[in-house]
C-alpha cells in the first residue's frame, strides 16, 4: 500500500516536472484584432453645406456644373456622372425626391420647400417619423464625446453620418472572431467542422434543443 | 499497524539500529515519496519571478475604502513604477472618485445591434484584459427571432457576414445590479457597489476564491487563472485603481462600465465602438440624459428579472424589425 502511495507521489512528481500543457490551449494563443475594425472614430464623411465635390482637382459647389446646363428627371442608373451612385432607397428612387430640381446645392422637402444640406435630418423626417422622434430624444443614433447631454462636447451624430442616403439600410459585415473555448482543441473554430455542441454557460443542457440555427446539427 | 517490528529472541543478530533490511527499505522510500511529493508541491517557487513577489509596501496596502489620500497616492506610485517595470509605458494612474448626483446606467437597441462583436475587443483593447489566455467581458448571444429564451442562444457563431436574418443579438456584460449578489457572498469585502452604481473590485484585496463569479447569474465576471498575458503595445496608459490597471493571476475582474472614461464625462468604450449605435449610456439621475428619455419611452426589459437583482443594464426594442425587409428604413 505504502509503496502505491509512493509510486503516486512519484508520478504526480513526473507530471507537474514536465510541465502543464499549456501550450496546446487555444486560449493561450494571442490573437491580433486590426486597429481599423475597432475604430471608434469611423464615420460617414458627410457633404458639406453647400455640398462640393473636387472634379479634376478644382473644388466646386454642385450647383457651378449643374447650374450651367438643365439635368431631367431621371433615375441615377440614366445619369452617366454619378455612376457610382447605387441609389437603393425602397419605394424613393426619384433623384429629386429629394435633391433640388433648380439650386443643387440644396435639397428639398416632399412640398418643395427648399433645404440646405446642413439640416438633412428634417429631409429624413419627412418620411421616417418615429424615427426621427426616437432620435430627437437621443433614443435612435449614436452620440459621441460625452454622455452628459447638456455639455457643448455631446454631439448627437446626423442620419448621414451613419447612413448613406443612397442606400441607408447597413450593410452586412463580418463578424469579429468568437471567443476561445479553452482546452477545445485545433478543430473548433474551423468552418469544416461546425461546433457540434453549443456551450452556453447561461444555459442548461438537457439534450434535445429548441430551435437549434441551421448551421448547427442538433446532437 | 506496528511500523517497527520487534526483533524475535531467536532472529540473527541486525545491528546496532534495531532495524531490518526491508524495513530501512520501506521507511526510505516513503521518506522519498514523501520528499518528492514535497518538491513537486514546492516547484512553483521556482518560478518565481521577482516582479511576483509582493513588496513590503503592497503587503501592508490597506483596503481601498481605508487609504486616505497620502496613503493612495503611495498606492498609485508603487503600482505606476510596477506597470514601468513590466511594459515599460508609464500610466495616467489615477484614481477617479465618483461624481455627486449621479448614476450610470446602460441601454441597448436589440433591433439595431448586428453581433458584429466589435463592443468584445473595443472592451479588451481599452481595459487591458488578458490577451493569453483570452479574456473578455462581453459575450454576444445570437438568439433565433421569436424568443427570449436565452437557453435557445449562442455566443459562438462564426458567420462570414453579420446580421443573419433568423436571428437577433444580445450583448451580455456585468448589469451593474442596484441589488448585487456578488458583492453580498465576498468574504473580504473586496468588491462593492460605488455611489455611482457601479460595482468594482479591489484587485489588490481579492483572495481569488471566485464565490463572486459563482453568485452572478449572469456571468458577468472573470478570473484569471494565470498571470495575464498582455504585450507593451497592448497596454492602454489611461489607467484607474478601480479599473484598467493591470491584474494579476488569482483576481477577479468585470466590465465597470469603463469608469475611468465616464466618470471623466467620456462615453464607454463599446459604445463609442459601435457601427450602428445600438448601446445607450448616461446619467439616469438626470431627465433629459438618453437613458432617462430610453425608460420613459421605449419598451424596456432587463435579464432574469425575476432574479432580483435589480440591473442597471436595459434591452429595448423598437416599435419594428428594421431589417426584415432588406432596404426599408435603415
Amino acid at each position: 500500500m505504502r509503496l502505491l502511495i509512493t509510486a503516486a507521489f512519484l508520478a504526480l512528481f513526473a507530471w507537474f516536472s514536465v510541465g502543464s500543457s499549456r501550450a496546446l490551449d487555444p486560449s493561450n494563443a494571442r490573437r491580433v484584432i486590426d486597429p481599423v475594425d475597432i475604430d471608434r472614430d469611423a464615420a460617414r464623411q458627410v457633404m458639406g453645406d453647400p455640398p462640393r465635390i473636387e472634379v479634376a482637382n478644382f473644388e466646386m459647389s454642385c450647383q457651378e456644373c449643374h447650374g450651367l446646363f438643365d439635368s431631367k428627371e431621371r433615375r441615377p442608373g440614366d445619369v452617366k456622372q454619378h455612376a457610382h451612385i447605387r441609389l437603393e432607397h425602397g419605394l424613393n428612387d426619384r433623384c429629386h425626391n429629394c435633391h433640388h430640381v433648380e439650386d443643387r446645392n440644396l435639397l428639398a422637402l416632399p412640398g418643395g420647400e427648399s433645404l440646405p444640406y446642413g439640416e438633412v435630418e428634417r429631409l429624413c423626417a419627412s418620411c421616417h417619423g418615429p424615427t426621427y422622434r426616437d432620435w430627437q430624444k437621443g433614443i435612435h443614433g449614436k452620440s459621441r464625446g460625452t454622455w452628459e447631454t447638456s455639455s457643448p462636447e455631446h454631439h448627437r451624430m446626423v442620419c448621414t453620418e451613419c447612413h448613406d442616403p443612397h442606400h441607408p439600410a447597413f450593410r452586412p459585415i463580418a463578424p469579429l472572431p468568437p471567443p476561445f473555448k479553452p482546452h477545445a482543441g485545433e478543430a473548433q473554430h474551423s468552418a469544416s467542422h461546425p461546433s457540434k455542441e453549443k456551450r452556453n454557460p447561461l444555459r442548461i443542457h438537457r439534450g434535445d434543443d429548441a430551435a437549434p440555427s441551421p448551421a448547427e446539427k442538433p446532437h | 499497524m506496528q511500523d517497527i517490528e520487534q526483533p524475535r529472541a531467536d532472529a540473527p543478530h541486525q545491528g546496532g539500529l534495531g532495524m531490518s533490511r526491508r524495513s530501512f527499505l520501506r521507511h526510505s522510500g516513503t521518506a522519498l515519496g514523501g520528499m518528492a511529493a514535497a518538491a513537486a508541491a514546492l516547484k512553483p517557487l521556482m518560478e518565481l519571478q521577482d516582479e511576483d513577489i509582493p513588496s513590503v509596501d503592497a503587503f501592508i496596502q490597506k483596503h481601498y475604502k481605508e487609504m486616505d489620500e497620502a496613503e493612495m497616492a503611495q498606492a498609485l506610485a508603487r503600482i505606476s513604477a510596477k506597470v514601468e517595470e513590466r511594459f515599460g509605458i508609464e500610466p495616467n494612474l489615477r484614481d477617479i472618485k465618483p461624481k455627486e448626483g449621479v448614476e450610470f446606467v446602460y441601454a441597448l437597441n436589440l433591433s439595431r445591434c448586428i453581433g458584429c462583436r466589435k463592443c468584445v475587443y473595443a472592451c479588451v483593447d481599452e481595459n487591458n484584459q488578458s490577451r493569453s489566455p483570452e479574456l473578455q467581458y462581453i459575450r454576444v448571444l445570437e438568439m433565433p427571432k421569436g424568443t427570449l429564451d436565452l437557453e435557445a442562444g449562442n455566443h459562438d457563431y462564426d458567420r462570414p457576414t453579420v446580421p443573419s436574418d433568423d436571428h437577433f443579438y444580445m450583448p451580455v456584460q456585468c448589469h451593474q445590479c442596484a441589488d448585487p449578489p456578488c458583492t453580498k457572498v465576498c468574504p473580504v469585502e473586496a468588491t462593492w457597489q460605488e455611489p455611482d452604481g457601479i460595482t468594482v473590485v479591489d484587485y489588490d484585496w481579492c483572495i481569488g476564491c471566485r464565490y463572486c463569479e459563482a453568485a452572478c447569474p449572469y456571468w458577468a465576471r472573470r478570473f484569471n487563472f494565470t498571470k495575464p498575458g498582455l504585450e507593451p503595445e497592448d497596454v492602454n496608459p489611461d489607467m484607474s485603481y478601480l479599473s484598467n490597471r493591470p491584474r494579476e493571476a488569482g483576481v477577479m475582474e468585470k466590465c465597470h462600465f469603463c469608469l475611468h472614461r465616464t466618470r471623466e464625462g467620456k462615453l464607454p468604450a463599446c459604445l463609442e465602438v459601435c457601427p450602428v449605435g445600438a448601446r445607450k449610456f448616461g446619467n439616469v439621475l438626470d431627465p433629459e440624459s438618453e437613458v432617462s428619455q430610453i425608460l420613459k419611452n421605449k419598451r424596456i426589459f432587463v435579464l432574469k428579472e425575476d432574479v432580483g437583482t435589480l440591473p442597471r443594464f436595459f434591452y429595448y426594442f423598437d416599435e419594428r424589425y428594421p431589417r426584415s425587409g432588406a432596404v426599408e428604413e435603415g
